[in-house]
């Protein structure tokens, strides 16, 4: 486990060191929880963590109306399976994005799905709890 | 795999696309991995029932399960977020069920969804508002519809739901019990709100399909079947999985 990849892959997610929440084949270790309720999102072990530049609209909750504002981020989890998921929800497909959501809490984005490729499912590590 | 699109299209065409208060649920089980039991949802009075037969059809006693979190609310209030469909997993002892949820009203779209689904369902539950003539007249086409996609020994069922509702009545219950017998299929009136034969529903149902999976497991060699885990070992040709598929229109 490379210490020293951590400081510059970290540059938009401050708050999680990825050598810590991955193994060496970039596996998840810890449970992958919503950040704002106790909902379980992916179990050990289940995704893979990958480089990925994409825009996520601003972290909201259900009554807010959506943000236009958001962030790109560069990590994240990925599932090629949406059974994988423990729980998650799928937003109704916004030119072909699917945005995922708490699904207790609906609390989100926490990462997203393009309709055009049925095997990746992307949870954004800023946006999720580990442990 | 996917179902031939123009043939969902010409569905579509001919079908009423003002269908009100129709249920959709489906259990799916994969040949792999967890158990899964996918449902559609789109009136809120049905989670309960939902709810309540998928205890009664697992055999589980315990309320500490998470299904679904939506509520009326989200449905009628279009939730900001449009919610698609949701994945949950409960937990039974040590086996996961993973649920898929959908809880839109998108008529249109669900019935795409339910043709491609119940292809492989074992049991189908179709659930019509005794308070709303048009859902009873909807049935028919459902029916027609799983006759021609559905396998030919899918369980079938028909619930007359919301029956605490008699001043409102606009399907009486004869006439329930006549379309039933006419396509040969259990009937029951029933009631998510006052808890009237909801469960029984469910287990019918249940029980009907554990019924015809276990004669086919008999019949294919032995089995250590606990429960509902009657998974077919043998991989992706399996058809003899318990909740494969059961929908619920």
């Amino acid at each position: 486990m490379a210490q020293a990849d951590v400081s510059t892959i970290s540059t938009t997610c401050s708050s999680v060191k990825l050598a810590e929440i991955c193994d060496d084949e970039g596996t998840n270790i810890t449970r992958i929880c919503c950040q704002r309720c106790p909902s379980l999102v992916l179990s050990p072990k289940q995704a893979k963590l990958v480089k990925k530049e994409f825009f996520l609209p601003n972290m909201f909750q259900k009554n807010d109306h959506t943000p236009l504002e958001g962030v790109t981020l560069n990590d994240f989890w990925l599932v090629t399976n949406m059974m994988t998921f423990d729980n998650v929800g799928f937003s109704k497909a916004v030119d072909k994005i699917m945005y995922l959501i708490c699904a207790d809490c609906e609390m989100g984005p926490i990462g997203w799905h393009s309709v055009d490729n049925k095997k990746a499912y992307y949870i954004a590590v800023d946006r999720v709890k580990h442990g | 795999m996917d179902a031939p699109m123009e043939k969902l299209e010409m569905e579509k065409q001919e079908m009423d696309p003002d269908l009100p208060d129709s249920d959709v649920y489906i259990f799916d089980r994969r040949t792999s991995g967890a158990p899964e039991i996918k449902l559609k949802l789109n009136n809120a009075t049905t989670y309960q029932e939902f709810r309540e037969g998928i205890k009664k059809a697992l055999n589980i006693n315990t309320n500490e399960f998470v299904i679904s979190t939506t509520s009326r609310e989200e449905i009628n209030g279009e939730a900001s977020w449009g919610i698609d469909f949701k994945i949950r997993t409960i937990e039974l002892d040590e086996k996961k069920i993973k649920l898929q949820i959908w809880d839109t009203a998108g008529q249109e779209r669900f019935r795409t969804i339910t043709t491609a689904y119940y292809r492989g369902a074992m049991g189908i539950m179709l659930v019509y508002d005794i308070t709303n003539e048009k859902s009873f007249d909807n049935i028919r086409t459902w029916i027609r519809n799983i006759e021609e996609h559905a396998s030919k020994d899918v369980e079938k069922m028909m619930l007359g739901n919301k029956c605490d509702l008699q001043d409102r009545r606009q399907v009486s219950k004869d006439r329930g019990e006549q379309l039933a017998i006419e396509h040969g299929i259990k009937f029951m009136e029933t009631s998510a709100k006052a808890s009237i034969n909801v469960e029984e529903a469910f287990f019918t149902l249940a029980r009907d399909i554990k019924a015809k999976m276990d004669r086919k497991i008999d019949s294919t060699g032995p089995s250590k079947s606990a429960g509902y885990q009657l998974s077919g070992k043998d991989g992706s040709s399996s058809k003899k999985s318990f909740w494969r598929s059961c929908v619920l229109l």
